[in-house]
C-alpha cells in the first residue's frame, strides 16, 4: 500500500541513485578569501592544491587567468607544487606572484594541470583581488604639506557604533572599546579591509560633548595637512589647511554612489555641537530613539562645517530627520599624521 | 553479338541521331546556392590521450542550419525531344554557424570517478566535388520541367577551432593545447529532385537535395602521446537548392 511517505521515499531513493555528483580532480583552494596588492608592487598569493583523483598525479603545468588590473602569470620559484608528484589526497602549496597594474579589482583563477597540460583543474570561484592605489600620500612624512586620506566607511553603524549593514568585522572593537575610541577602531578595520594601509593612523570624525572631532583627527586649521579621497588620491577633498571654515574642494564620497548620511555631531568653527548627550548619542554609547535629533553629515556635500547643509552637518532635506541613534549611518575616517 | 542486341543497338543509334537532328547537345554553366539542415548524430567516444589518461567525449546531436554555394558545369545530352541527360561536375562549399558542434568532456574516465566535466565545441566547413547526373523531363506545353539527379564524389570535411569551456560550477579547466584542426577527404554522395524553368538561354532550378559527406575528424594535440582523434558520426544534409544555368 502506497502512503505519501512511501511515495516520497521512493522518489528520493530514485533521484539519489540516478544523480552522481561530480568531483574535482585537483581541489584548488585559496588560503585567503580576498587579496589586495598595491599598484606597481608584487605580492604573493597562496593556494592549497590537493590531488583527489584517486590516483597519483604529477603537476606539469601551472598558470593563472589573465586580467587587466593585475598580472598574475608568474608562478613564484618557491612554489612547492612545481613538478610535484602528488599521491592521492596529498597536497602542495602553490605560490603566485600578483602584480598590481591599475587600481580596481579582478578575479584571479589559477589552473593546475597534469599529463602535460591535458588534464587541468581550477577554482570553482576565482579569488577576488583588489589593486589599491600606490602609496603616494605623505601623511606620515615631515614635509611641509602632508597629504592625508579620508574615506566614508563601507558599512553602516548605529549610535553606539555597533555594526549595521555591510559593516566590516569589528568584533574586537565592539568588545574592547566604546565611544569615539570604538569609532577609531572601526576606522582602522575599515581602512585595512579596503587596503589603505598605514595601520594605527586612522581616526573617526565624531565629536562628543567634551571632545571635538577636529582634535581626534589631529587637525590644525591653517596647518600643513591637506586631504584627498583614499580611493582616488588624485581627487583633493580639502586644500592645505582648509578642512575647517571653508568649503571642501570635492566631497569626501563621489556623488551618486550609494547612501551618504554620516554620524558626525560636529558643526561650527569649534566642531563640537552644543547640547552634549542629546546630540552625540550619549558619547556614542546609545541606540535610543528618544534622544532627539542627532547631528549628521552629508558625504556628498562640500559646504563648510560652519553651516547647516554641509559635509559635517546636513540639512533635513539632505538627510531627513529626525535621525535618531537607532539609525544605521556611515562614518568618516581620516588618516592622521605621525 | 546476338540478333536481339544488334537490333537494340540500331534502335538506340536511330534514336540518338534522330534526336541530334532536332535536339542539339549543349553545355550549361551555373551557380547554385542552398540552405537547410545539417545533421550529425550524437556519439560517445573514449580517447586515450596518454598512458593512464582516458577522457570520454560525448557529442550532442548536431541539428543546425547550414548554407552552401558553388558552381556546376554540365553537358546536356538530349535522349529525345522530351528526356535530357545532363552529365556534370559540381563544386560546393558549406558552412554551418560557428560552434554548432558541441559536446561534453568527461575527464579521466579510466579512473572510474565522476569528475567535473567540460563543455566543448568546434567549427566545421565542408568542400564538395561531385560527378553529377541529372535526368530532366522536358514536358511539352509546361513551363516547369521536373528532374532527378544523383552524384558521387569527394567531400573534404574540415573540422577546426576546437575549444573547451568550463561550465558553471565545474572545477575542470580546458586542456592547454587543444586538438588541432584537420581536413579529411571522404566519399560523398547525394541525390535530389526538383523542377526547372528554362527560358531562352537561362535555366533556373528549385529542388530538394540530400547529401552524405562522410565522417569528419579533428587532429591530435601537439602534446598527445597517442594517435587517437575525435571523430564524428556521418554528416548528412537536407537542402533546399536554388540554381541558375546559362545554356551555351
Amino acid at each position: 500500500m502506497f502512503t505519501k511517505h512511501n511515495i516520497f521515499l521512493a522518489i528520493a531513493t530514485s533521484v539519489c541513485s540516478t544523480i552522481a555528483w561530480a568531483s574535482p580532480i585537483f581541489t584548488v583552494t585559496p588560503m585567503s578569501s580576498s587579496f589586495s596588492v598595491t599598484k606597481g608592487t608584487t605580492a604573493e598569493m597562496q593556494y592549497d592544491i590537493r590531488n583527489v583523483s584517486g590516483r597519483s598525479l604529477t603537476i606539469t603545468n601551472e598558470s593563472v587567468s589573465q586580467s587587466s588590473n593585475v598580472t598574475s602569470d608568474a608562478i613564484a620559484a618557491d612554489s612547492d607544487c612545481e613538478n610535484s608528484t602528488l599521491a592521492n589526497n596529498a597536497d602542495c602549496t602553490l605560490d603566485i606572484d600578483v602584480t598590481g597594474n591599475s587600481v580596481g579589482s579582478d578575479t584571479v583563477s589559477p589552473v593546475v594541470c597534469a599529463f602535460n597540460g591535458q588534464l587541468c583543474s581550477t577554482v570553482a570561484v576565482g579569488t577576488s583581488t583588489t589593486v589599491v592605489p600606490q602609496n603616494t600620500f605623505n601623511c606620515a612624512t615631515n614635509s611641509t604639506t602632508k597629504e592625508c586620506r579620508v574615506f566614508t566607511s563601507e558599512g553602516t553603524y548605529k549610535g553606539d557604533l555597533s555594526e549595521g549593514s555591510g559593516a566590516v568585522n569589528t568584533a574586537t572593537c565592539q568588545s574592547d572599546a566604546s565611544g569615539v575610541t570604538k569609532g577609531n577602531c572601526i576606522c582602522e578595520k575599515e581602512a585595512a579591509a579596503q587596503g589603505y594601509g598605514h595601520p594605527g593612523h586612522w581616526r573617526v570624525w565624531l565629536s562628543t560633548e567634551t571632545s571635538g572631532a577636529i582634535s581626534n583627527i589631529r587637525y590644525t586649521s591653517g596647518g600643513s595637512l591637506k586631504y584627498v579621497r583614499a580611493g582616488d588620491t588624485n581627487t583633493e577633498v580639502a586644500a592645505q589647511g582648509d578642512l575647517i571654515g571653508v568649503n571642501l574642494t570635492n566631497s569626501i564620497k563621489a556623488n551618486g554612489v550609494g547612501d551618504f548620511c554620516v554620524y558626525t555631531a560636529t558643526q561650527g568653527s569649534t566642531g563640537v555641537i552644543p547640547g552634549g548627550g542629546e546630540k552625540d548619542c550619549n558619547g556614542w554609547t546609545s541606540t535610543a530613539a528618544e534622544l532627539g535629533s542627532v547631528a549628521n553629515g552629508n558625504a556628498e556635500g562640500t559646504n563648510s562645517i560652519a553651516v547647516i547643509g554641509g559635509w559635517s552637518r546636513a540639512s533635513n532635506d539632505e538627510c531627513p530627520g529626525p535621525l535618531l541613534c537607532n539609525k544605521n549611518l556611515y562614518l568618516y575616517c581620516f588618516e592622521i599624521p605621525q | 553479338m546476338t540478333i536481339k542486341s544488334r537490333y537494340l543497338s540500331a534502335v538506340a543509334l536511330i534514336c540518338v541521331f534522330s534526336c541530334a537532328a532536332v535536339c542539339a547537345s549543349t553545355w550549361r554553366l551555373g551557380l547554385l546556392g542552398d540552405g537547410g539542415a545539417l545533421l550529425i548524430s550524437k556519439k560517445r567516444q573514449p580517447l586515450t590521450l596518454a598512458p593512464g589518461l582516458v577522457n570520454e567525449y560525448a557529442s550532442k546531436n548536431t541539428e543546425n542550419f547550414v548554407l552552401g554555394g558553388g558552381f556546376d558545369v554540365a553537358y546536356d545530352l538530349p535522349i529525345n525531344s522530351v528526356w535530357h541527360t545532363l552529365f556534370g561536375i559540381r563544386g560546393e562549399y558549406f558552412r554551418a554557424p560557428d560552434q554548432n558542434n558541441r559536446g561534453v568532456v568527461h575527464p579521466l574516465i579510466n579512473q572510474g570517478g565522476n569528475f567535473d566535466r567540460l563543455d566543448y565545441h568546434y567549427k566545421m566547413a565542408n568542400y564538395l566535388l561531385l560527378g553529377n547526373v541529372r535526368w530532366l523531363w522536358a514536358l511539352r506545353n509546361s513551363v516547369l520541367h521536373p528532374y532527378v539527379n544523383m552524384g558521387v564524389g569527394v567531400a573534404w570535411d574540415h573540422l577546426f577551432d576546437y575549444t573547451e569551456v568550463t561550465p558553471d560550477g565545474s572545477t575542470a579547466a580546458p586542456m592547454r593545447t587543444p586538438f588541432r584542426g584537420r581536413t579529411r577527404s571522404q566519399l560523398a554522395y547525394g541525390f535530389g529532385i526538383g523542377v526547372e524553368r528554362l527560358k531562352k538561354n537561362v535555366g533556373m532550378q528549385i529542388g530538394y537535395e540530400f547529401l552524405a559527406l562522410g565522417r569528419g575528424q579533428l587532429g591530435t594535440t601537439s602534446v598527445q602521446s597517442t594517435n587517437e582523434v575525435l571523430k564524428t558520426k556521418p554528416i548528412y544534409m537536407h537542402l533546399f537548392e536554388l540554381a541558375f544555368d546559362i545554356v551555351i
